[in-house]
Parts: structure tokens; sequence; C-alpha cells
């Protein structure tokens, strides 16, 4: 009955995960009703999984340690924003005193530094991120909740892509190693990792959305396939035709790094003795690459999977910037040109939160996968 | 395994010198064609850097209005920019900047990250405690926003008059406030493992004072895989530079560095696609060569690799 459980678990969310995608793709969006659905449905999940492998009490401390961690993350973070020189109203021209002052004053910066650490914390309880220095008349949980959900479905789709992709090379190079095919499948990797993602972007436009080779000596035939729909439009953020192209730029990287990762793995694995027994005993190759292999080698991805999933999907600049995607990515960069504080405080905490959870997920996955695994 | 199987008739053969770690390493290292092609590269590449001067047919700096945005050609092989400088002579002289900074930074890195780390994993305890929870804030606040952050800083002090000087440190400094990191980690993991290893606690029996303990002993066995990891930092440094440059915060024109190419050329794209392909070119060829020397090291290093 338990294992019966965990299996309906399992395939449900893999069912539900797909079911998502096909409705996004095909029926043209999600409802949020669904959206919640999944959400507490894949939670009911990641509880049963911590319950039934006795992980409840690591759960809770490690919860407790993400609030103490947040929490220094935060201060941390203020004081040094606050000790730097220089502050958000310096231009080149300088601001005369009294208005200066004004501005200060609205935004609490005259106060003693003590005392805005204390108010913004306290907001920060509340969920309180406070004002935008930058854009004017909007808080910092506006534009948060404006550009995350964006950043979001792009880098859930890339790391899906990237695993996609990734896991079978890696398997086919370790499964063939030191075969034609582990070459290939390595020097594709390689090049995945080593190539810059403005210029993976710039070329795959020429091809999937410009047409190119056609255009130069066909041009009559690329407006074509551009009526009938068969090229990529490059910007806009409005259908799945639109985010094909940056959801798969932005898989590129991890996906090479996916397959390098599995190709190590899988060849540590292949050495081990119970695959050597599993051979012994007559099993075809095919049936110990799926069975025994493939589980014991996405153990080490997993870890790299806490890291990858929350830099992902707080977004690109790159990306962002070549396909006018109006996802979070450029904030990380403009905030800090822009000196606005409360929004680099958000994006930072937005980022460690993710970045904790994420890997919380990973840790209790791992014993899901693994019960050898000791919690410590 | 099969070759340590002996039958009986067999003679056995006598190593008579004993093969050290670092030779054993360097046999397997010469017998992947990969890792020494790309070594060859990286020495080209470097060289290039080294004598841009004596190389690039033209100054870097060197205007030329009647040859705006042209294509390749042979008085100018990769063709010219928007104010006709010769884009062979700015990638050569691109070379200098990208490979200075990204070697700079790795050897920065190593400094701070090796002596951090070696103190926290030697020294154990609450000093270990301490120095790790530290990194754990660093690797829990967005890589970017600091790296930014430093950058932005820096260029506001005015340290340096020149602007090139400048700009080379505050983005060497940018990059290794964020390198050092993993590094440091790296030498912690090391020296946490190597420390219990008989060997060192025969040293310690033997009358060894710690440092020298440290120095003598651990530091060798850990070396391997730091200088792994450090050659996969360099081609992450060269991408993070390109990435500086594209957002407008690296070095700027004339000044020239591959990442400074890329993004400029990037503005006209559609119509002149050499500008972003020569210079994108030098980028994944460098970082390419780096990465694939890098596995090629690390399957040298590897003890479970011996005899394959």
């Amino acid at each position: 009955m338990m294992e019966k459980l965990g299996s309906i678990f399992a395939w449900g969310v893999a069912g539900l995960t797909a079911l998502l995608i096909i409705m996004d793709f095909f029926a043209g969006g999600i409802p949020d009703g669904l959206v919640w659905f999944y959400c507490f449905f894949s939670l009911a999940a990641l509880m049963y999984g911590v319950i039934k492998s006795h992980a409840l009490v690591f759960v809770m401390k490690r919860s407790i340690h993400t609030v103490i961690s947040l929490f220094v993350i935060a201060t941390a973070s203020f004081l040094l924003l606050r000790t730097l020189p220089g502050g958000p109203f310096d231009q080149e021209k300088a601001l005369p005193p009294a208005i200066k002052e004004n501005i200060e004053a609205k935004y609490g910066l005259n106060k003693p530094l003590i005392e805005q650490y204390s108010d913004y914390m306290l907001g920060l309880l509340q969920g309180d991120f406070g004002q935008s220095y930058k854009y004017l008349g909007r808080t910092v949980w506006d534009i948060l909740s404006d550009s995350f959900p964006v950043s979001l479905k792009l880098g859930i789709y890339a790391c899906l892509i990237a695993l996609l992709f990734g896991i079978p090379l890696g398997l086919i190079a370790a499964r063939f190693h030191n075969k034609a095919a582990d070459t290939a499948s390595m020097t594709l990797a390689v090049s995945g990792v080593s190539l810059p993602s403005f210029l993976t972007a710039v070329v795959a436009i020429q091809f999937l959305s410009l047409g190119f080779p056609l255009n130069l000596f066909a041009p009559e035939l690329v407006e074509t396939m551009k009526e009938y729909e068969i090229l990529l439009p490059v910007g806009l953020w409005e259908t799945p035709r639109h985010y094909i192209m940056p959801c798969l730029i932005l898989g590129i990287r991890p996906a090479a790094f996916i397959a390098r990762l599995t190709r190590a793995s899988a060849l540590d694995v292949t050495q081990s003795d119970f695959i050597r027994t599993a051979r012994a005993k007559g099993l075809s190759e095919q049936k110990i690459l799926f069975k025994h292999v493939l589980k014991n080698s996405l153990i080490p991805v997993l870890t790299y999977l806490g890291p990858l999933v929350a830099g992902i999907i707080t977004g690109s600049f790159v990306i962002e910037t070549i396909y006018a995607v109006p996802g979070m990515g450029k904030h990380f960069i403009q905030s800090v040109f822009n000196r606005d504080y409360p929004l680099i405080m958000g994006l930072t905490v937005l980022f460690s939160f993710l970045l904790i959870v994420a890997n919380l997920v990973v840790d209790v996955l791992y014993k899901v996968v693994d019960p050898r695994i000791e919690m410590s | 395994m099969s070759d340590t199987v002996i039958s009986p008739g067999d003679t056995i053969q006598e190593n008579r010198t004993p093969n050290s770690l670092w030779a054993d390493s360097w046999k397997r290292l010469k017998k992947n064609r990969g890792s020494m092609v790309s070594a060859a590269i990286i020495l080209v590449v470097v060289l290039i850097a080294l004598l841009a001067p004596v190389l690039a047919p033209y100054d870097f700096r060197a205007q030329n209005i009647d040859l705006v945005l042209e294509g390749p050609s042979g008085a100018h092989w990769f063709g010219t920019d928007e104010l006709g400088r010769d884009l062979l002579s700015r990638t050569i002289y691109g070379a200098r900047v990208s490979m200075a900074i990204a070697i700079l930074t790795a050897i920065i890195s190593l400094i701070i990250g090796g002596v951090y780390g070696a103190i926290s994993g030697w020294v154990g305890g609450w000093v270990d405690n301490v120095l790790m929870r530290f990194v754990d804030i660093l690797m829990g606040v967005p890589q970017l926003v600091l790296m930014i952050l430093v950058k932005v800083v820096f260029d506001t002090m005015d340290i340096f008059e020149n602007e090139e000087l400048r700009a080379l440190t505050s983005t060497t400094l940018a990059l290794s406030v964020v390198g050092w990191v993993t590094l440091a980690r790296l030498v912690r993991g090391q020296i946490l493992q190597v420390k219990q290893m008989l060997y060192v606690e025969a040293a310690r029996a033997l009358g060894a004072k710690p440092f020298s303990a440290l120095v003598k002993h651990v530091l060798p066995n850990i070396l391997g895989p730091v200088i792994v990891m450090l050659t996969f930092q360099i081609p992450s440094n060269i991408l993070f530079e390109s990435f500086l440059s594209f957002i407008g915060l690296g070095l700027r024109p004339p000044y020239s560095s591959w990442g400074v190419l890329a993004s400029n050329g990037f503005d006209v794209i559609d119509s002149y696609p050499h500008l972003v392909f020569f210079p994108g070119l030098a980028i994944f060829v460098s970082m390419l060569a780096f990465n694939l020397l890098g596995d090629g090291m690390r399957d040298a290093f590897d003890p479970k690799m011996k005899g394959r």
C-alpha cells in the first residue's frame, strides 16, 4: 500500500507536469486553479517522501536554518550596501542640498543606520520589501511579482530542455565509452559549455527566424515561410512560439553541463561491483543501462540541480535583452547600476530564498532516491 | 585490471624507476590527443597576446573613415568596424586583455582561496566553522550582483588615472571576488581528506611541525585537483569578462577585448555579422581549448584511470 502511494505521487507529478506543458503549448495557457493544484500536489508528494524516508526532523532543522541564513544574508547585504561609498541619489550633476534632503527624508535615509535597519527588517517580516528608488511609485514587491513569473516560466522550460537533452547525451557517451558516439556527444557537450549565450542566441536568430541561409538567394521563399509561421518570431513574450527559442538557448549550457556530469557518474557506476554482477548473471546491456546505471548515476546530477534551478529561474540578462523578455534578470544588473538599494535587497533575499529551498528539495529527493544517504 | 594478472612462466618486469604521480599523469596526458591540441592552441593564444604589437597588421586604434564596416578582405582579414578600425588587429589586442584578465583572476583567486581554504581545513574547529559560514553567505548572494557591485564601486573610486588600467583592475577584482570562493571550498575539502591520511600522521609522529607537514606533505598531494579547477576557471573568467563588456561594464572602445568587440558588433549584428562572429569565435576557441585541457588533466590526475 505504501509502495503504491509513492508511485502514485511520482507518476502524478510527472503526468501533471506533462499536462501543464501540453496545456501551455496547445490550449493557450494554464488556468490558475490548476497551477495551485499542481503546487499543492507536488508539495504533498514531497511531504510524503519526507515522512517515508524519516527525514521530517532533518527538514524541520533545515527550515529553521533557512530562516537564520536568510536573516544573516539580509543583514549582511544591508550593511554592505549602506557602507559603500556613493549613494543612490549622487548624480553627475549634484542635486541642490534641500532637494536631496527631502528625497532622503522620504525614503528614511536621514535616520540613524540602526533605525533604518530595524525598519527594513520589520517590513521584511510583513512581506514589505519597500519602495523602489528608481521606479517611482512602484514597490519592490510589484516589480518582483511582475517579472519573476516570466523568468520562472522561461527557467523551468530551460531546465526541462537541459535535462531532456543532457541526460540521454551523457548516458549515450558512457554506454559507448571511448567509441565514436562518446567522442561525438562529448565534443557537443564541451562546445555547449564553451559557447557564450549571446553568440548562440545571435546564430539561432539567423537560422530560425531570419531563414538563413535561404534568405540569401530566395528572399521570397522566406517571406512565404514567415506568412505560414514556419519561422519563429524574435521578441515579445506571448505565445509558446515566442519562447521556444529563448528557452532553447538558455538550456544549452546547463544541458552540456548535465551531459558531462551524467557521463562521468555513469562511468563510475559502470565500474562498480553490482554492475559486474548484473552482467555476470546475463542481463542485457539495455536492461543494465536503464535499470541499474541510470538510477544510480542520476544522484550526482541531482546535487548540481539545486544551484542550477535557482540560478536559471531568476532570469538571464543576455537572453532577456536579446529576445526582449520582460523577466527579472535585467533587474539584477540595472538595480546595481541605479544603486536601487531596496530592489537589490529584494532580489538578493528572493534569490537566497530560492537557492536554499532548491537545495533543501534536492537533499530530500536525494534521500528518497537513495535511502543509504545519511542526513546530517 | 588484466595487466596485473601474472601467469606462470611470465618474467616479472622490474620497474626500475618508480613512477611518481606527476610523471604518470604527464604520461597519460600526453596520450590524450585532444588535450595536447588544446594545450598547443592555448600556447598560440598566449603568444599572440604577448606579441600583439608585432603581429597586429594595423594600430588597433587607427581609424580609417574610407573603409567603414567592410567585410573580410585581403587587406583586412576580419574586416573593419564602424570607425574603419581593423578587426584582426583589434582581436589580436583583445586577446591581450581577455587572457590577462582571465589568468590574473585565476591567480588571485588561487592565492586568496588557497590560503583561506588551507587555514579553514588545516586548523579546523571553530575557525573552520566561522570561515565556512562566511563562504556560505557569499554563495547565497547572487554572484552577478556582487560582481557588478564591486566593479561599480571600484570604478567610482578613481585610483588610476589611466582608463584602461582602471577597467582592467576593477574587472579582475570583480571576477576574483566571485572566483576565490569555489577554490577555497575545494582546497578545504581536499585538505580535510588528505589530513587524515596515514602518511601525514606518520610525518607528524616523526616530529614534523604542523606548518612543515602542511607544506611538505599535504599541499603537494592536493595540487592536482587545484590545477584542474584553475584550468576550468579560466574559461569561465573569459566568459564573465565578455559578459561584463556586454552589459557595458568592461573596457570601453577604443580599448579592445573580445567582449568589447562582440558587444560592440552586437548593435549592428543584422547587417554586419562578421563583427560579432570573429571575436565570438576567439572566445569560443579559447574557452573550448581550456575546457578540453581541463578534462584531459582531470582524467590524467585521477588515480582510478591508471593503466587505462
